[in-house]
C-alpha cells in the first residue's frame, strides 16, 4: 500500500474512532460500553498498523521521515494510548480526547497530501529512531492533556471571578467541555479530583518522557558513541523531566495547596513547548545533532 | 521558579505564623534555596579563581569514592536517621530545592553555547564563571552533590522500611541514582578517539583523542580492506534559472529516479529513458555514458521533456557529476531548467580486518549504527571523505572505552522499570491526602 491508497484507511479509521467514543451516550449498561469502546478503537488501530507496515516495506524504511508520515504514527498510538488510559481510570474523556487528535491527524493528512520521499541518512536508520521519536511524540500529546486538565482546574478555582478568567474560559472551552461532557457525577467540580486526575496523566506522560529520553541515549550510544552529549535538544528534555519531577515531588506533600500545584502543572507545559519548538532558536542549537528535524 | 519560592515563602509566613529563624530546625524551603544560593556562589567563586574546566578522577579513585559514599549515605540514613540534617535532606524540601537548583543550571546549558571540550577561552567572562565549559564546571559539581545526596538519601528511604507499594518509587530513585553516580565517575574513565584508516595502508593501533591532538595506543591493529556507499538513486529537479529556486513535482515532493519512470513538473513532463547508476561518460560533451564500477563512476540519466501536448521539447543525458566530471542539466527554455542531485548516502560502511595481540585476525563490516565490541572497545563508522563520497580513500572509525557503561545502562534499565510501575499507579503512587503539610 502507499499513499494513494490513504483515503480509504482514513475514512473508515474517522469512523471508528467516532464510534468508539460516541458509545459513551448510548443507553447501555457501562461493561458493555466498555467493550464496545475497545472493539472500534483496536479495529483502527489495526488498520492503522497495517496501513503503516506496508507503506514502510514499499518506501523500505521505517516512515518516520516527513510530518506526514509521524503524523500516521499519532493516529495508532493516541488512541491506544486512550484506551490504556479509559481502561485504567475509566476516563472517558480521555478516550474522547486521544481520538479526536488522532482524527485531527488523519484529517491534516487528508487535506495535505503526503510527499513522497524515500531518503533517510544513515544516521536515522536505527532500531531506536522509531521508538524514540514515537515515544516522545505520545509524552508531548498525554503533558499536554495534564496541562489541559491543569487550566481545567484553575478556571474552575477562579471560576467566581470575572474578566480574563472569562475571556480564557471560552478560548479553552473545548477541553473544558469535553471534560464536562463525559465526565460522571462530582468528578469535574472538585478541585482535588482534578487534580487526582491530572497525576494520573502526568505519571503516564512522565514514563514516556523518561522513555523517550532514555531511548535517545541508548541510540546515541549506538550511532555517535557516546549516550550524553549535552545536546541542546538532550538538556531541554532533561530540563522538562526536571520540572515533572518538581510537579511530582510537590504533589506528594503540601496536598491542600493545590491552586500552588495547578499553576506549577501549567508552567511546566512551558518547558515541553520550549523543548519542542524553542531549541532550534536558542543560541546554544549551532551543533545541534538534531538540526535535521529543520530540513522537511 | 522564584515563583515558587515566594509562594512558599508567602504562604509559610502568612498560613503558619512562622516566626521560625533560619536554620533553625526544623528545615524547611527556605534553608534549601539558601543552600542552593550558596553552592551557587562557590560554584561561581572557584571557576572564576581556577579560570579551568575540571574533571571527576580517573579510575582507580572514583571507583572508590563512589562506592564510600554511597556505603556512607546508606550507614548515615541507618543510624543517624533522626538526626535533623539528615531528616531534612531526604525528605521533600532539599529533594525540590535540588531539583531547582539543577534545572535552573541546565537551563543555562541549555542555553549557552558550550565550548568543544579541550578549548580554553581567555578573557571571556562567560567562560571564566564556568558556563561555556558547564558540564567541567564547579558549578555543576557543587550541583550535582546536592542533588545526588538528595536522591541518593531518598532511594534508601523509599527501601527502609520494605514496602510493596514503595518499591516502584524505590526502583526510580535507584536507577536514576546509579545512572548519575556511574556517568559522572565514569566520565574520566572514557575515552572517545577515532581511527583514520587510509585504503591500502598498513595497519595501525594508533587513535586520536577526539578533543585534543593526544594520541593513544589500542591494544588491537586496524586495517582498511573498502570503503563503501550505498547510495539512494538521485532525485531530479525542476529549477528556476533566475533565483535557482527549486519547483517541486505536481504530484509529490520529490521525483527519485526509478527505472523509466515520469513525473510531471509544471507544464511539462520528464521520462526517464534510461539510467545508469554508476558510469563513465564515453566523451567531454556527455553525448553518451557506459556502465562502470570503477572509481569516480557517476549516475546518468537519459531524459526527455514533453509538453502538454506530448510533443518532444528536448532530450539529453544528464548527470549529477561529481569531484571529477562537472555536472550537467537539461534546459527546458529560457527559465527553467531539469537537473540531477547527487545520490543521498543510505549506508556506509567499511570493510576491516583486525589484528588482535595474540596473532589471529578478525574481519567485519562496520556500519552507522552497527558498532562493533573489540576487547572492551566499541567501533563506530561515523566519517569519510565527504567530497568524494562513495570514492572516498578513507574511512574514520570512532573508537570508544567506557568502563562503566555497563553500570549506567543498569541504571537506564531499573528507571524504565521504575516509572512504569508509578505509570500503573497512577496517583496512588503519592501518599494519600493528609493534612501533614510540613513533613
Ligand atoms: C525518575 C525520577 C523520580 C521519580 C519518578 C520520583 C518519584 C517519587 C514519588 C512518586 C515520590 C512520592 C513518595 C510518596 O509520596 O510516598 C517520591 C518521593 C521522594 N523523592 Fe522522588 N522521584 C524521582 C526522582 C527524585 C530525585 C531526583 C530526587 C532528589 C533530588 C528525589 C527525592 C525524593 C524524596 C526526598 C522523596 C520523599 C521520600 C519520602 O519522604 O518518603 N526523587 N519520588
Amino acid at each position: 500500500m502507499n499513499w494513494v491508497q490513504f483515503p480509504y484507511i482514513a475514512y473508515t479509521a474517522i469512523i471508528l474512532l467516532v464510534l468508539s467514543f460516541s458509545v459513551f451516550f448510548l443507553p447501555i449498561s457501562k461493561k458493555s460500553k466498555k467493550i464496545l469502546a475497545n472493539i472500534f478503537a483496536l479495529s483502527n488501530v489495526a488498520i492503522f498498523a497495517y496501513f503503516i507496515i506496508s507503506l514502510w516495506i514499499n518506501l523500505d524504511r521505517p516512515p518516520l521521515r516527513t510530518l506526514g508520515e509521524t503524523r500516521l504514527w499519532y493516529a495508532v498510538f493516541l488512541p491506544i494510548l486512550g484506551l490504556i488510559t479509559f481502561n485504567r481510570w475509566k476516563y472517558f474523556w480521555f478516550l474522547a480526547y486521544s481520538n479526536l487528535m488522532a482524527i485531527l491527524f488523519i484529517i491534516i493528512n487528508l487535506t495535505h497530501p503526503e510527499t513522497y520521499n524515500k531518503t533517510l541518512m544513515p544516521a536515522l536508520q536505527s532500531p531506536w529512531f522509531v521508538p524514540h521519536v514515537v515515544v516522545y511524540l505520545l509524552s508531548y500529546a498525554i503533558l499536554r492533556v495534564s496541562w489541559l486538565v491543569a487550566i481545567n482546574g484553575l478556571l474552575k478555582s477562579y471560576s467566581n471571578k470575572k474578566g480574563i478568567v472569562k475571556v480564557l474560559s471560552i478560548l479553552l472551552s473545548p477541553i473544558y467541555f469535553l471534560i464536562n461532557l463525559f465526565s460522571e457525577n462530582d468528578e469535574k467540580d472538585n478541585i482535588k479530583k482534578i487534580l487526582k486526575m491530572a497525576d494520573n496523566i502526568v505519571f503516564i506522560g512522565f514514563a514516556f518522557l523518561t522513555l523517550g529520553i532514555l531511548f535517545g541515549a541508548l541510540w546515541a550510544k549506538e550511532a555517535w558513541g557516546s549516550y550524553w552529549t549535552w545536546d541542546p535538544k538532550e538538556t531541554w528534555a532533561l530540563l522538562t523531566f526536571l520540572v515533572y519531577l518538581i510537579y511530582i515531588h510537590l504533589r506528594s506533600q503540601h496536598k491542600n495547596k493545590t491552586s500552588l500545584h495547578l499553576w506549577v502543572l501549567t508552567i511546566s507545559f512551558a518547558f515541553l513547548l520550549a523543548a519542542w519548538f524553542g531549541v532550534n532558536y536558542m543560541p546554544s542549537a549551532k551543533n545541534s545533532v538534531h538540526t535535521y528535524s529543520q530540513e522537511e | 521558579m522564584s515563583f515558587i519560592v515566594l509562594y512558599l515563602q508567602k504562604k509559610t509566613v502568612t498560613q503558619k505564623k512562622d516566626k521560625r529563624r533560619l536554620f533553625q530546625f526544623p528545615w524547611q524551603y527556605k534553608e534549601g534555596f539558601v543552600i542552593s544560593f550558596i553552592l551557587i556562589i562557590l560554584g561561581l567563586g572557584f571557576d572564576f579563581i581556577t579560570k579551568k574546566p575540571i574533571h571527576f578522577p580517573a579510575f582507580p579513585t572514583n571507583l572508590s569514592l563512589v562506592i564510600t559514599y554511597t556505603l556512607l549515605l546508606i550507614a548515615i540514613y541507618k543510624f543517624e536517621k533522626n538526626n535533623k540534617i539528615v531528616k531534612w535532606i531526604s525528605g521533600i524540601p532539599a529533594a525540590i530545592t535540588a531539583t531547582v537548583l539543577f534545572t535552573i543550571v541546565s537551563a543555562i546549558l541549555g542555553i549557552v553555547p558550550q565550548v568543544e571540550p579541550g578549548v580554553i577561552l581567555k578573557d571571556d567572562i562567560l567562560y571564566d564563571l564556568g558556563f561555556k565549559h558547564l558540564t567541567t564546571s564547579w558549578l555543576i559539581a557543587f550541583t550535582y552533590l546536592f542533588f545526588v545526596t538528595s536522591l541518593g538519601f531518598a532511594t534508601v528511604k523509599a527501601l527502609i522500611p520494605f514496602k510493596k507499594k514503595k518499591f516502584g518509587i524505590f526502583l526510580s530513585h535507584l536507577g536514576l541514582y546509579i545512572i548519575f553516580i556511574a556517568g559522572i565517575a565514569g566520565s574520566s574513565d572514557a575515552k572517545r578517539t577515532y581511527f583514520y584508516l587510509e585504503n591500502d595502508a598498513e595497519p595501525t593501533n594508533i587513535v586520536t583523542d577526539f578533543y585534543s591532538p593526544q594520541k593513544y595506543e589500542t591494544p588491537f591493529k586496524l586495517q582498511l580492506n573498502k570503503f563503501d556507499i550505498i547510495e539512494y538513486n538521485p532525485k531530479i529537479v525542476l529549477v528556476n534559472f533566475s533565483d535557482n529556486e527549486l519547483i517541486t513535482p505536481n504530484s509529490s515532493k520529490h521525483f527519485i529516479i526509478k527505472d523509466s519512470l515520469s513525473e510531471n513538473f509544471l507544464d511539462w513532463t520528464i521520462k526517464v529513458e534510461k539510467f545508469i547508476k554508476y558510469s563513465y561518460p564515453t566523451d567531454t560533451s556527455y553525448s553518451k555514458f557506459e556502465e562502470t564500477k570503477s572509481k569516480g563512476a557517476i549516475p546518468a540519466a537519459l531524459v526527455a521533456i514533453y509538453d502538454k501536448q506530448g510533443n518532444l521539447i528536448n532530450q539529453e543525458w544528464i548527470t549529477s557529476g561529481n569531484f571529477i566530471f562537472p555536472r550537467k542539466n537539461i534546459a527546458v527554455n529560457e527559465k527553467y531548467y531539469f537537473a540531477m542531485l547527487s545520490p543521498e548516502p543510505k549506508e556506509f560502511s567499511s570493510d576491516i580486518t583486525a589484528f588482535l595481540p595474540d596473532g589471529t585476525t578478525e574481519n567485519f563490516i562496520l556500519k552507522v549504527n552497527k558498532p562493533k565490541k573489540l576487547m572492551g572497545w566499541d567501533l563506530y563508522q561515523t566519517g569519510y571523505d565527504e567530497r568524494r563520497g562513495k570514492w572516498s580513500s578513507y574511512s574514520i572509525i570512532e573508537a570508544g572505552y567506557d568502563p562503566w557503561l555497563p553500570a549506567v545502562f543498569t541504571g537506564i534499565f531499573i528507571l524504565i522499570a521504575g516509572t512504569f510501575y508509578l505509570f500503573w499507579l497512577g496517583s496512588r503512587a503519592i501518599k494519600e491526602d493528609d493534612n501533614n503539610d510540613n513533613n
